[in-house]
Protein backbone atom coordinates (compact mmCIF):
# COMPACT_ATOMS: atom_id res chain seq x y z
CA UNK A 1 0.00 0.00 0.00
CA UNK A 2 2.71 2.49 0.70
CA UNK A 3 3.57 2.46 -3.22
CA UNK A 4 -0.17 3.74 -3.86
CA UNK A 5 0.63 6.10 -1.18
CA UNK A 6 3.55 7.78 -2.59
CA UNK A 7 1.31 8.63 -5.63
CA UNK A 8 -0.05 11.50 -2.90
CA UNK A 9 3.30 12.72 -2.91
CA UNK A 10 4.80 16.27 -1.63
CA UNK A 11 4.29 17.40 -4.61
CA UNK A 12 0.53 17.20 -5.30
CA UNK A 13 0.40 18.84 -1.75
CA UNK A 14 2.49 21.82 -2.93
CA UNK A 15 1.09 22.12 -5.70
CA UNK A 16 -2.26 22.21 -4.31
CA UNK A 17 -1.85 24.48 -1.74
CA UNK A 18 -0.33 27.15 -4.74
CA UNK A 19 -3.64 26.05 -6.06
CA UNK A 20 -6.04 27.11 -3.31
CA UNK A 21 -3.95 30.22 -2.61
CA UNK A 22 -5.00 31.60 -5.82
CA UNK A 23 -8.73 30.09 -5.00
CA UNK A 24 -8.89 32.08 -1.98
CA UNK A 25 -7.84 35.49 -4.18
CA UNK A 26 -10.35 34.49 -6.70
CA UNK A 27 -13.65 32.80 -5.03
CA UNK A 28 -13.86 32.56 -1.25
CA UNK A 29 -16.18 29.53 -1.86
CA UNK A 30 -14.88 27.63 -4.24
CA UNK A 31 -11.38 27.67 -2.02
CA UNK A 32 -13.16 26.43 0.78
CA UNK A 33 -14.35 23.80 -1.36
CA UNK A 34 -11.35 23.01 -2.61
CA UNK A 35 -9.67 23.09 0.65
CA UNK A 36 -12.64 20.64 2.07
CA UNK A 37 -12.22 17.99 -0.88
CA UNK A 38 -8.63 17.87 -0.57
CA UNK A 39 -8.41 17.62 3.34
CA UNK A 40 -10.87 14.45 2.58
CA UNK A 41 -8.83 13.20 -0.10
CA UNK A 42 -5.82 12.98 2.35
CA UNK A 43 -7.56 11.40 5.18
CA UNK A 44 -8.51 9.15 2.91
CA UNK A 45 -5.09 8.21 1.60
CA UNK A 46 -3.97 8.30 4.96
CA UNK A 47 -6.76 5.66 6.26
CA UNK A 48 -6.57 3.57 3.11
CA UNK A 49 -3.13 2.78 4.61
CA UNK A 50 -4.48 0.86 7.17
CA UNK A 51 -7.37 -1.28 5.43
CA UNK A 52 -6.91 -3.58 2.42
CA UNK A 53 -9.88 -3.24 0.85
CA UNK A 54 -12.13 -0.59 0.57
CA UNK A 55 -16.23 -0.79 -0.75
CA UNK A 56 -16.65 0.22 -4.06
CA UNK A 57 -19.38 3.23 -3.29
CA UNK A 58 -16.61 4.94 -1.00
CA UNK A 59 -13.95 4.45 -3.44
CA UNK A 60 -16.30 5.93 -5.94
CA UNK A 61 -16.68 9.11 -3.93
CA UNK A 62 -13.35 9.42 -3.83
CA UNK A 63 -12.42 8.72 -7.30
CA UNK A 64 -14.81 11.81 -7.73
CA UNK A 65 -13.22 13.99 -5.04
CA UNK A 66 -9.86 13.50 -6.35
CA UNK A 67 -11.26 14.16 -10.30
CA UNK A 68 -12.94 17.48 -8.50
CA UNK A 69 -8.91 18.46 -8.20
CA UNK A 70 -8.09 17.97 -11.45
CA UNK A 71 -11.00 19.89 -12.66
CA UNK A 72 -10.10 22.75 -10.98
CA UNK A 73 -6.35 22.85 -12.34
CA UNK A 74 -6.74 22.15 -15.64
CA UNK A 75 -10.17 22.87 -16.86
CA UNK A 76 -12.37 21.24 -18.85
CA UNK A 77 -9.57 19.38 -20.12
CA UNK A 78 -10.18 16.15 -18.73
CA UNK A 79 -13.50 14.85 -17.90
CA UNK A 80 -15.08 11.99 -15.82
CA UNK A 81 -17.56 9.85 -16.44
CA UNK A 82 -19.06 7.47 -14.26
CA UNK A 83 -21.85 4.54 -15.08
CA UNK A 84 -23.04 2.52 -11.78
CA UNK A 85 -24.60 -0.06 -12.65
CA UNK A 86 -23.46 -2.79 -10.08
CA UNK A 87 -22.03 -0.44 -6.79
CA UNK A 88 -21.83 -3.87 -5.00
CA UNK A 89 -18.25 -5.49 -3.72
CA UNK A 90 -15.30 -4.14 -2.56
CA UNK A 91 -11.70 -2.54 -4.52
CA UNK A 92 -8.54 -2.19 -3.26
CA UNK A 93 -8.12 1.33 -2.25
CA UNK A 94 -6.89 3.92 -4.52
CA UNK A 95 -7.31 2.31 -7.46
CA UNK A 96 -9.37 4.26 -9.55
CA UNK A 97 -7.24 6.87 -8.57
CA UNK A 98 -4.34 5.33 -9.91
CA UNK A 99 -6.27 4.91 -13.19
CA UNK A 100 -7.46 8.88 -13.04
CA UNK A 101 -3.65 10.13 -12.64
CA UNK A 102 -2.84 7.80 -15.57
CA UNK A 103 -4.92 8.84 -17.78
CA UNK A 104 -4.06 12.48 -16.69
CA UNK A 105 -0.09 11.84 -16.78
CA UNK A 106 -0.16 9.93 -19.96
CA UNK A 107 -2.67 11.97 -22.56
CA UNK A 108 -2.14 15.36 -23.31
CA UNK A 109 -6.28 16.70 -23.29
CA UNK A 110 -7.11 20.34 -24.55
CA UNK A 111 -10.68 21.97 -23.80
CA UNK A 112 -11.17 21.77 -27.40
CA UNK A 113 -10.22 18.22 -27.74
CA UNK A 114 -10.48 16.97 -24.36
CA UNK A 115 -9.30 12.92 -22.60
CA UNK A 116 -12.77 11.11 -21.52
CA UNK A 117 -12.34 9.50 -19.14
CA UNK A 118 -14.99 6.77 -18.67
CA UNK A 119 -15.66 4.68 -14.57
CA UNK A 120 -17.76 1.69 -15.35
CA UNK A 121 -18.63 -0.40 -12.58
CA UNK A 122 -20.44 -3.86 -13.82
CA UNK A 123 -19.21 -7.54 -13.22
CA UNK A 124 -15.86 -5.76 -13.36
CA UNK A 125 -14.57 -2.53 -12.68
CA UNK A 126 -13.52 -0.65 -16.00
CA UNK A 127 -11.62 2.28 -16.48
CA UNK A 128 -11.26 3.61 -20.00
CA UNK A 129 -9.91 6.97 -21.77
CA UNK A 130 -9.24 8.26 -25.68
CA UNK A 131 -5.72 8.24 -26.15
CA UNK A 132 -3.72 11.59 -26.87
CA UNK A 133 -0.57 9.96 -26.18
CA UNK A 134 1.59 13.32 -25.22
CA UNK A 135 4.67 13.93 -28.11
CA UNK A 136 7.31 13.14 -24.83
CA UNK A 137 6.46 10.36 -22.15
CA UNK A 138 7.89 10.39 -18.98
CA UNK A 139 10.01 7.68 -18.53
CA UNK A 140 8.80 5.97 -15.72
CA UNK A 141 5.59 5.37 -17.54
CA UNK A 142 3.82 2.27 -16.41
CA UNK A 143 5.42 1.64 -12.81
CA UNK A 144 2.33 2.27 -11.05
CA UNK A 145 0.16 0.23 -13.32
CA UNK A 146 2.51 -2.72 -12.83
CA UNK A 147 2.45 -2.20 -8.74
CA UNK A 148 -1.21 -2.35 -8.83
CA UNK A 149 -1.35 -5.61 -11.03
CA UNK A 150 1.22 -6.86 -8.22
CA UNK A 151 -1.22 -5.73 -5.47
CA UNK A 152 -4.36 -7.81 -6.96
CA UNK A 153 -2.16 -10.94 -7.81
CA UNK A 154 -1.37 -11.07 -4.34
CA UNK A 155 -4.52 -9.89 -2.39
CA UNK A 156 -6.98 -11.83 -4.86
CA UNK A 157 -5.07 -13.73 -7.02
CA UNK A 158 -7.43 -12.57 -9.80
CA UNK A 159 -5.20 -10.58 -13.29
CA UNK A 160 -5.70 -6.76 -13.82
CA UNK A 161 -6.01 -6.70 -17.89
CA UNK A 162 -5.00 -4.02 -19.82
CA UNK A 163 -6.26 -3.55 -23.52
CA UNK A 164 -4.65 -0.60 -25.75
CA UNK A 165 -5.23 -0.08 -29.01
CA UNK A 166 -4.45 3.35 -30.75
CA UNK A 167 -7.29 5.29 -29.59
CA UNK A 168 -8.49 3.51 -26.24
CA UNK A 169 -6.65 2.53 -23.49
CA UNK A 170 -8.96 0.21 -20.96
CA UNK A 171 -7.96 -1.37 -17.54
CA UNK A 172 -10.45 -4.01 -16.09
CA UNK A 173 -10.04 -4.22 -13.10
CA UNK A 174 -11.29 -7.45 -11.12
CA UNK A 175 -14.42 -6.46 -8.55
CA UNK A 176 -13.66 -8.31 -4.98
CA UNK A 177 -17.31 -9.54 -3.79
CA UNK A 178 -15.97 -10.65 -0.19
CA UNK A 179 -14.16 -8.41 2.03
CA UNK A 180 -12.64 -11.13 4.06
CA UNK B 1 8.36 46.88 -21.41
CA UNK B 2 9.40 43.59 -20.00
CA UNK B 3 8.28 40.73 -21.97
CA UNK B 4 7.27 37.89 -20.15
CA UNK B 5 6.15 34.40 -20.86
CA UNK B 6 4.92 31.70 -18.51
CA UNK B 7 4.89 27.60 -18.57
CA UNK B 8 2.29 26.49 -16.40
CA UNK B 9 -0.16 23.51 -16.96
CA UNK B 10 -2.37 24.77 -14.06
CA UNK B 11 -4.92 27.14 -14.38
CA UNK B 12 -5.11 28.84 -11.13
CA UNK B 13 -1.15 28.97 -10.66
CA UNK B 14 -1.30 30.78 -14.19
CA UNK B 15 -3.66 33.24 -12.57
CA UNK B 16 -1.57 33.88 -9.80
CA UNK B 17 1.15 34.22 -11.54
CA UNK B 18 -0.49 36.59 -13.93
CA UNK B 19 -1.66 38.40 -10.52
CA UNK B 20 1.47 39.15 -9.34
CA UNK B 21 3.08 40.24 -12.73
CA UNK B 22 -0.14 42.48 -13.29
CA UNK B 23 0.90 43.98 -9.79
CA UNK B 24 4.33 45.01 -10.36
CA UNK B 25 5.52 48.44 -11.07
CA UNK B 26 7.27 47.91 -14.09
CA UNK B 27 5.13 47.67 -17.25
CA UNK B 28 5.14 44.12 -18.17
CA UNK B 29 3.30 42.07 -20.66
CA UNK B 30 2.82 38.38 -20.84
CA UNK B 31 3.42 36.84 -24.12
CA UNK B 32 2.64 33.56 -24.02
CA UNK B 33 0.96 30.48 -21.68
CA UNK B 34 1.59 27.57 -22.11
CA UNK B 35 0.58 24.24 -20.75
CA UNK B 36 2.99 21.83 -22.02
CA UNK B 37 6.32 20.95 -22.88
CA UNK B 38 5.45 20.24 -26.77
CA UNK B 39 3.83 24.12 -26.79
CA UNK B 40 6.59 25.68 -24.95
CA UNK B 41 9.10 24.89 -27.31
CA UNK B 42 7.13 25.34 -30.23
CA UNK B 43 6.65 29.10 -28.89
CA UNK B 44 10.44 29.56 -27.81
CA UNK B 45 11.87 28.60 -31.12
CA UNK B 46 9.98 31.47 -32.94
CA UNK B 47 9.42 34.28 -30.00
CA UNK B 48 12.21 36.44 -27.93
CA UNK B 49 10.80 37.13 -24.19
CA UNK B 50 13.08 39.06 -21.48
CA UNK B 51 11.83 36.18 -18.93
CA UNK B 52 10.48 32.88 -18.39
CA UNK B 53 8.69 31.66 -15.34
CA UNK B 54 8.30 28.36 -15.45
CA UNK B 55 7.00 25.08 -13.71
CA UNK B 56 9.08 22.13 -13.90
CA UNK B 57 6.75 18.91 -13.95
CA UNK B 58 4.38 19.20 -16.76
CA UNK B 59 1.99 17.16 -18.08
CA UNK B 60 4.48 16.18 -20.58
CA UNK B 61 7.43 15.84 -19.19
CA UNK B 62 9.94 18.35 -16.89
CA UNK B 63 11.03 22.18 -18.13
CA UNK B 64 14.58 20.57 -18.37
CA UNK B 65 13.66 18.85 -22.16
CA UNK B 66 12.62 22.21 -23.03
CA UNK B 67 15.75 23.91 -22.55
CA UNK B 68 17.56 20.51 -24.32
CA UNK B 69 16.19 21.74 -27.57
CA UNK B 70 15.78 25.38 -27.26
CA UNK B 71 18.78 26.99 -26.46
CA UNK B 72 17.71 30.41 -24.34
CA UNK B 73 19.04 33.72 -24.34
CA UNK B 74 16.95 34.42 -21.70
CA UNK B 75 16.60 34.25 -17.86
CA UNK B 76 14.26 31.91 -15.85
CA UNK B 77 12.60 31.59 -12.67
CA UNK B 78 11.19 28.07 -11.57
CA UNK B 79 8.25 27.31 -9.85
CA UNK B 80 7.95 23.87 -8.49
CA UNK B 81 5.71 22.20 -5.83
CA UNK B 82 9.14 20.01 -4.48
CA UNK B 83 12.63 21.19 -4.36
CA UNK B 84 14.15 17.65 -6.23
CA UNK B 85 15.31 19.31 -8.94
CA UNK B 86 16.67 22.41 -7.52
CA UNK B 87 20.02 21.65 -8.87
CA UNK B 88 19.29 20.95 -12.27
CA UNK B 89 17.60 24.35 -12.20
CA UNK B 90 20.52 26.46 -11.91
CA UNK B 91 22.58 24.35 -14.63
CA UNK B 92 20.25 26.08 -17.37
CA UNK B 93 19.28 29.81 -17.19
CA UNK B 94 17.90 29.65 -13.73
CA UNK B 95 18.27 32.50 -11.73
CA UNK B 96 15.18 31.49 -8.50
CA UNK B 97 13.11 29.05 -7.82
CA UNK B 98 9.72 29.35 -6.35
CA UNK B 99 8.67 27.16 -4.24
CA UNK B 100 4.75 26.23 -4.29
CA UNK B 101 2.82 28.01 -2.53
CA UNK B 102 4.52 31.20 -2.68
CA UNK B 103 3.70 34.49 -0.86
CA UNK B 104 3.83 38.13 -3.03
CA UNK B 105 7.03 38.97 -1.03
CA UNK B 106 8.66 35.91 -2.70
CA UNK B 107 7.75 36.57 -5.78
CA UNK B 108 8.91 39.65 -5.55
CA UNK B 109 12.26 38.60 -4.37
CA UNK B 110 13.15 37.00 -7.74
CA UNK B 111 11.43 39.42 -9.46
CA UNK B 112 14.23 41.91 -8.12
CA UNK B 113 17.07 39.43 -8.92
CA UNK B 114 15.76 39.48 -12.30
CA UNK B 115 15.79 43.79 -12.53
CA UNK B 116 18.62 43.50 -10.95
CA UNK B 117 20.16 41.13 -13.55
CA UNK B 118 18.62 42.86 -16.62
CA UNK B 119 20.24 46.30 -15.44
CA UNK B 120 24.03 44.84 -14.98
CA UNK B 121 23.37 43.16 -18.48
CA UNK B 122 22.32 46.91 -19.21
CA UNK B 123 25.27 48.55 -17.46
CA UNK B 124 27.42 45.57 -19.88
CA UNK B 125 25.77 46.97 -22.84
CA UNK B 126 26.95 50.73 -22.30
CA UNK B 127 30.35 49.26 -21.49
CA UNK B 128 30.81 47.38 -24.33
CA UNK B 129 29.53 50.12 -26.62
CA UNK B 130 31.70 52.29 -24.97
CA UNK B 131 34.98 50.07 -25.33
CA UNK B 132 33.94 49.70 -29.10
CA UNK B 133 34.16 53.44 -29.36
CA UNK B 134 37.37 53.60 -27.71
CA UNK B 135 38.16 50.84 -30.64
CA UNK B 136 36.92 52.36 -33.04
CA UNK B 137 38.50 56.01 -32.86
CA UNK B 138 42.27 54.64 -32.43
CA UNK B 139 41.74 52.01 -34.87
CA UNK B 140 40.21 54.60 -37.44
CA UNK B 141 42.60 57.41 -38.85
CA UNK B 142 42.71 60.11 -36.88
CA UNK B 143 41.42 63.64 -38.45
CA UNK B 144 43.81 66.18 -38.73
CA UNK B 145 43.43 69.87 -39.48
CA UNK B 146 43.68 70.67 -42.76
CA UNK B 147 43.71 74.73 -42.70
CA UNK B 148 43.54 77.30 -40.33
CA UNK B 149 41.22 79.60 -40.08
CA UNK B 150 43.13 82.91 -39.44
CA UNK B 151 41.48 86.59 -38.42
CA UNK B 152 43.24 89.53 -39.47
CA UNK B 153 40.68 92.95 -37.91
CA UNK B 154 37.39 92.03 -39.12
CA UNK B 155 38.52 89.21 -41.87
CA UNK B 156 39.04 86.24 -41.83
CA UNK B 157 41.35 83.90 -44.24
CA UNK B 158 42.11 80.80 -45.05
CA UNK B 159 45.57 79.10 -44.60
CA UNK B 160 46.47 75.87 -45.57
CA UNK B 161 48.16 73.38 -43.47
CA UNK B 162 50.28 72.21 -45.98
CA UNK B 163 51.96 75.68 -46.87
CA UNK B 164 53.07 75.92 -43.45
CA UNK B 165 56.55 75.44 -42.50
CA UNK B 166 56.81 76.58 -38.94
CA UNK B 167 54.87 76.99 -35.92
CA UNK B 168 56.47 79.00 -33.18
CA UNK B 169 55.27 80.43 -29.97
CA UNK B 170 56.10 84.04 -29.40
CA UNK B 171 55.12 86.78 -27.05
CA UNK B 172 52.35 84.48 -25.30
CA UNK B 173 50.95 84.09 -29.30
CA UNK B 174 51.07 81.12 -31.54
CA UNK B 175 52.38 82.28 -35.20
CA UNK B 176 52.35 80.51 -38.23
CA UNK B 177 55.03 81.21 -41.00
CA UNK B 178 54.37 80.00 -44.35
CA UNK B 179 56.17 78.97 -47.61
CA UNK B 180 56.23 82.54 -48.92
CA UNK B 181 57.48 83.63 -45.42
CA UNK B 182 54.17 85.23 -44.31
CA UNK B 183 53.21 85.19 -40.48
CA UNK B 184 49.46 84.62 -39.16
CA UNK B 185 48.63 85.18 -35.87
CA UNK B 186 46.67 81.52 -34.87
CA UNK B 187 43.78 81.49 -32.94
CA UNK B 188 45.40 78.81 -30.18
CA UNK B 189 46.61 80.01 -26.22
CA UNK B 190 49.44 77.71 -26.55
CA UNK B 191 51.46 75.67 -29.06
CA UNK B 192 50.98 72.61 -27.57
CA UNK B 193 47.12 72.92 -28.55
CA UNK B 194 48.15 73.31 -32.65
CA UNK B 195 50.10 70.92 -32.04
CA UNK B 196 47.52 68.54 -31.18
CA UNK B 197 45.53 69.50 -34.21
CA UNK B 198 48.10 68.50 -36.84
CA UNK B 199 49.78 65.20 -37.93
CA UNK B 200 52.94 64.35 -35.67
CA UNK B 201 53.97 62.24 -38.98
CA UNK B 202 54.52 66.08 -40.57
CA UNK B 203 55.08 68.51 -37.60
CA UNK B 204 57.65 67.94 -35.32
CA UNK B 205 58.38 70.06 -32.05
CA UNK B 206 62.12 70.83 -32.05
CA UNK B 207 62.21 72.54 -28.39
CA UNK B 208 59.63 74.61 -25.99
CA UNK B 209 58.63 77.57 -29.02
CA UNK B 210 59.16 75.90 -32.16
CA UNK B 211 57.23 73.05 -34.31
CA UNK B 212 58.86 72.62 -38.02
CA UNK B 213 57.45 70.92 -40.88
CA UNK B 214 58.97 68.02 -42.53
CA UNK B 215 58.00 68.74 -46.00
CA UNK B 216 60.57 72.05 -46.00
CA UNK B 217 62.98 70.56 -44.20
CA UNK B 218 66.48 71.83 -46.43
CA UNK B 219 69.22 70.00 -44.76
CA UNK B 220 69.90 68.80 -41.28
CA UNK B 221 73.16 69.60 -40.13
CA UNK B 222 75.01 68.79 -36.34
CA UNK B 223 75.45 72.32 -34.39
CA UNK B 224 77.44 70.76 -31.29
CA UNK B 225 77.87 67.17 -29.57
CA UNK B 226 73.67 66.51 -28.83
CA UNK B 227 72.32 69.05 -30.98
CA UNK B 228 71.32 69.43 -34.42
CA UNK B 229 70.22 72.62 -36.52
CA UNK B 230 67.46 73.01 -38.88
CA UNK B 231 67.21 74.75 -42.24
CA UNK B 232 64.07 75.16 -43.93
CA UNK B 233 63.40 76.16 -47.13
CA UNK B 234 62.80 79.57 -47.64
CA UNK B 235 64.18 80.94 -44.09
CA UNK B 236 68.06 81.68 -43.76
CA UNK B 237 67.94 80.92 -39.92
CA UNK B 238 68.76 77.80 -38.55
CA UNK B 239 66.31 75.93 -35.81
CA UNK B 240 67.84 73.63 -32.92
CA UNK B 241 66.78 70.86 -31.60
CA UNK B 242 67.52 70.47 -27.76
CA UNK B 243 69.47 67.92 -26.13
CA UNK B 244 66.47 66.13 -24.73
CA UNK B 245 64.72 65.57 -28.38
CA UNK B 246 67.66 65.57 -30.54
CA UNK B 247 67.40 60.92 -30.64
CA UNK B 248 63.84 60.78 -31.18
CA UNK B 249 63.99 63.93 -33.97
CA UNK B 250 66.33 61.34 -35.53
CA UNK B 251 63.78 58.74 -35.47
CA UNK B 252 61.20 61.41 -36.87
CA UNK B 253 63.05 62.14 -39.58
CA UNK B 254 63.24 58.80 -40.82
CA UNK B 255 59.79 57.69 -40.52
Amino acid sequence: MSQLKAQLNPHFLFNNLNVLDQLIYEDKERASEFLNEFADIYRYVLQADNLKLVPVTEELRFAEQYYNLIEHKYGKSYQLKIDRRDREGYIIPLTLQLLIENAVKHNLGTSADPVRINISIGEDIIVSNNRKPKRIENSISGKALNNLKEQYQLLTKQVVEIEETELVFLVRVPKIHNAQ
Amino acid sequence: MIRIAIIEDELPAIQKLKRFIAELEEPTEVVGEMGSIAEAIEFLQSTTVDLLISDIQLHDGTAFDIYQQVSLGCPIIFTTAYDQYWMNAFETNGIDYLLKPFSKDRFLKAWNKFLLLRKSEKLKDVQLTNLYKLIEENLSEKKFKKRFAVQNGQRIYLLEVNTVVLLEAKDGLVLAHDKDGKKHILNYPTLREAEAQLDPADFYRLNRSELICKNYIEKVERFSKNILAVKLKGYPEYYKTSQATTASFREWLDQ
